[in-house]
């Protein structure tokens, strides 16, 4: 029980440690926040469509509603040149607002509720399964999705390691190496928008975040490169996930703020040692 | 009674919207629209605190320890930027999560030790339905002293605005200026976000100054487009709220301000989407034109182009070139004068490339296919006159005169 309910989580925590490290060194860690809130009307449509609460097409529309509006939020700002914070704003909050409105509108025939969208399910992850009477059993389902979009998620990293380790630090130099860093970042928030549909199930549209952010945010005050600074974030998304949860059990707190809020005070003590020291610690991408 | 319900549902919504548009203008200019959003989530721990607190909901407390949590929450922003490396964007959204999860924590735990936590869910989603008359006479006060403020601070927030540093030494204490900008706004977000939700508050912050600012740059203009449009945002989506059951209005506002801030964004005659995309796409057109002009002015490739291509047929339609003999085409005299103009251009530019900035005679050519489309006519006589008339360009060839 316990096992799978970590699997997930730190499945979860493994996808989110890769794509924070590079939206939070391309300064779009906001974007994941926005992604969050705007898998919301895809959800709906997924709802609608499927009549479930968990088949492969809720995974599947909410997964491109929020990546529609990450390039909706890159395309607003770079051809009607709205800043990019108030395009991002501007987007997420609408596509959040059609969602609560079809939500409202379906009435009560809907079982999508705001509490399971804020807060997730984390602790009813071992008792989902697939029910196929297959192989597919084995698992609960949260924790084969989790599976599924790590594997695509180190596929991807393998392919285009190098690429993604200039484009990460330098999108000029990328420009100018000839690299298609546009669809390199679009593939990064196509494979964001999936680690934050399959990972909202279990944790809850805000909490999913956290681990994007935070620990991607930890590891690059503690870094020096960028193979570190990807097993930096992955450890300490981690190790804020075991810690969280053994906390949540010692202390009788929901595992998944738990879990975030250790994160955060990791984070905290990194970026005190960080500015106690401030050495030449740490590395600057350029613009 | 419905119309009660209604009158008082709209007089909400347009006070939230009139609030948070105005509020949102100095926050948007500042360019800290994602700590507008970032605050209307970090708000959440410091209203739970009060409901704890005070057993109720609403109280001065909730908005005592709103502009608490979330001036703090916005200094840790701006300090986590300051003092290590993480950039802006990624310490707002540090702090959203960081605090919100706080808060969740907190409420969890309160709610599990069965302690009542009244109106907490929703600071989450809003509650313009059962809006109360103590809710609307904050409002009211908020707008009252919000819109005194504005105008009497509107030099300095202008000023502020677009040119801090300069604001600076013209006496305008910073520091102060945006702590109180900071809490003003955390105080303003405590009063919506319990009838809005934080996203939709959030999205009445930002949405309104996005508008004005893309529409106009005049300060008088962008206040009026973004109030105007908040306000008339929220009286419509009012009344379609109250003819259909069961509608949030605070989404709806958002969604009407959608509808009308995005149109703009792509039709825009001048700065829209689509407009800029003709606009490529006719200069993209124009510099093929010329160089399909210049193909048929060179003696040597006459036979070239016998297809129609779009090119072929938008010189045809301005009766720059015209069949010949072969099935081929030839340029007619109107022609002839235009491509003459660009030839002059492009020699007239690898002529100046040459002599004056002494670049070797067989590397002036690809900057001179570029230039010949950008010259324009003022520049070009300009140049003539500078480089003494030149009769023939570094590869000898004739520049045309101008005629």
């Amino acid at each position: 029980m316990t096992l799978f309910i970590l699997a997930t989580a730190g499945l979860l925590a493994f996808q989110a440690a890769l794509g924070g490290s590079f939206l939070v060194l391309r300064r779009s860690a906001m974007l994941t926040d926005a992604m969050a809130h705007s898998l919301l009307p895809g959800l709906v449509l997924g709802y609608l469509v499927s009549g479930s609460r968990s088949g492969p097409e809720i995974i599947f529309f909410a997964a491109v509603s929020s990546f529609l509006s990450a390039y909706l939020i890159d395309f607003l700002s770079k051809f009607a040149g709205i800043w990019f914070e108030a395009s991002t704003g501007f987007v997420f909050t609408s596509l959040f607002s059609i969602g609560i409105v079809l939500v409202t509108a379906l009435g009560g025939n809907v079982d999508l509720d705001a509490d399971c969208i804020l807060y997730g399910e984390l602790l009813y992850v071992p008792f989902r399964y697939s029910y196929t009477h297959s192989w597919y059993d084995l698992l609960p389902l949260p924790l084969w999705n989790q599976i599924w979009v790590s594997l695509v998620w180190i596929v991807f990293l393998i392919l285009k390691w190098k690429q993604l380790k200039i484009w990460a630090f330098d999108e000029g130099f990328c420009r100018n190496a000839g690299i298609a860093h546009n669809s390199l970042r679009r593939f990064v928030l196509a494979l964001t928008s999936m680690s934050i549909v399959v990972g909202f199930d279990a944790f809850g549209a805000v909490l999913v975040v956290g681990f994007f952010i935070l620990p991607a945010a930890t590891a690059w005050l503690i870094s020096q490169t960028w193979r570190a600074m990807l097993l930096n974030s992955i450890s300490v998304g981690l190790i804020s996930i075991a810690l969280g949860y053994g906390f949540a059990l010692v202390f009788d707190w929901e595992p998944g703020p738990s879990m975030v809020c250790l994160s955060g005070f990791i984070f905290v003590v990194a970026a005190f040692w960080y500015y106690t020291k401030k050495s030449g610690s740490g590395f600057r991408p350029t613009h | 009674m419905v119309s009660e319900q209604l009158f008082w549902i709209i007089s909400g919504c347009l006070l939230a919207a009139y609030l948070l548009s105005l509020t949102g203008i100095p926050v948007y200019l500042r360019r800290e629209s994602l700590a507008g959003d970032a605050l209307s989530h970090a708000i959440f721990p410091g209203v739970v605190l009060a409901v704890w607190i005070s057993g109720e909901n609403n109280s001065w407390l909730t908005y005592l320890f709103g502009v608490l949590v979330g001036s703090l929450a916005l200094f840790l922003i701006q300090s986590i930027h300051q003092k290590t490396l993480i950039p802006k964007d990624g310490a707002t959204g540090i702090v959203l999560i960081l605090f919100f999860s706080v808060g969740l924590l907190f409420m969890g735990r309160l709610q599990r030790s069965g302690v009542p936590l009244w109106g907490v869910q929703h600071v989450l989603l809003g509650k313009a339905a059962t809006l109360l008359p103590s809710d609307l006479i904050a409002l009211a006060i908020l707008s009252v002293v919000g819109s005194i403020l504005f105008f009497y601070f509107q030099k300095w927030l202008w000023l502020e605005a677009f040119d801090s540093k300069f604001a600076k030494h013209s006496g305008l204490p910073k520091n102060t200026y945006g702590l109180f900008l900071n809490a003003w706004t955390a105080l303003v977000l405590t009063a919506t976000i319990q009838i809005l939700g934080a996203v939709l508050s959030a999205a009445m912050l930002i949405t309104p100054s996005a508008l004005g600012h893309f529409l106009s740059h005049n300060p008088k203009k962008l206040i009026l487009i973004s109030v105007l449009s908040a306000c008339t945002a929220a009286v419509l989506a009012g009344f379609i709220s109250a003819s259909v059951p069961a509608m949030s209005t605070g989404a709806l506002t958002v969604i009407l301000l959608f509808l009308l801030a995005f149109p703009f964004f792509l039709f825009h005659p001048k700065k829209g989407i689509l407009m800029k995309w003709i606009a490529r796409k006719k200069e993209a057109g124009r510099w093929k034109d010329e160089n399909t002009l210049k193909q048929f002015y060179n003696p040597a490739n006459v036979h070239l182009e016998t297809g129609l291509n779009p090119s072929i047929k938008r010189l045809l339609k301005n009766r720059l070139i015209q069949p010949n003999n072969n099935g081929s085409w030839e340029l007619s005299p109107k022609g002839v004068l235009e491509a003459e103009r660009i030839v002059r251009k492009h020699r007239l530019w690898e002529t100046f490339l040459h002599n004056r900035l002494l670049i070797p005679q067989d590397s002036v050519h690809e900057n001179a296919e570029l230039m010949e489309h950008l010259l324009d006519d003022d520049a070009e006589e300009r140049l003539s006159v500078e480089l003494n008339n030149p009769g023939a360009d570094p590869h000898q060839s004739p520049i045309p005169p101008k005629k």
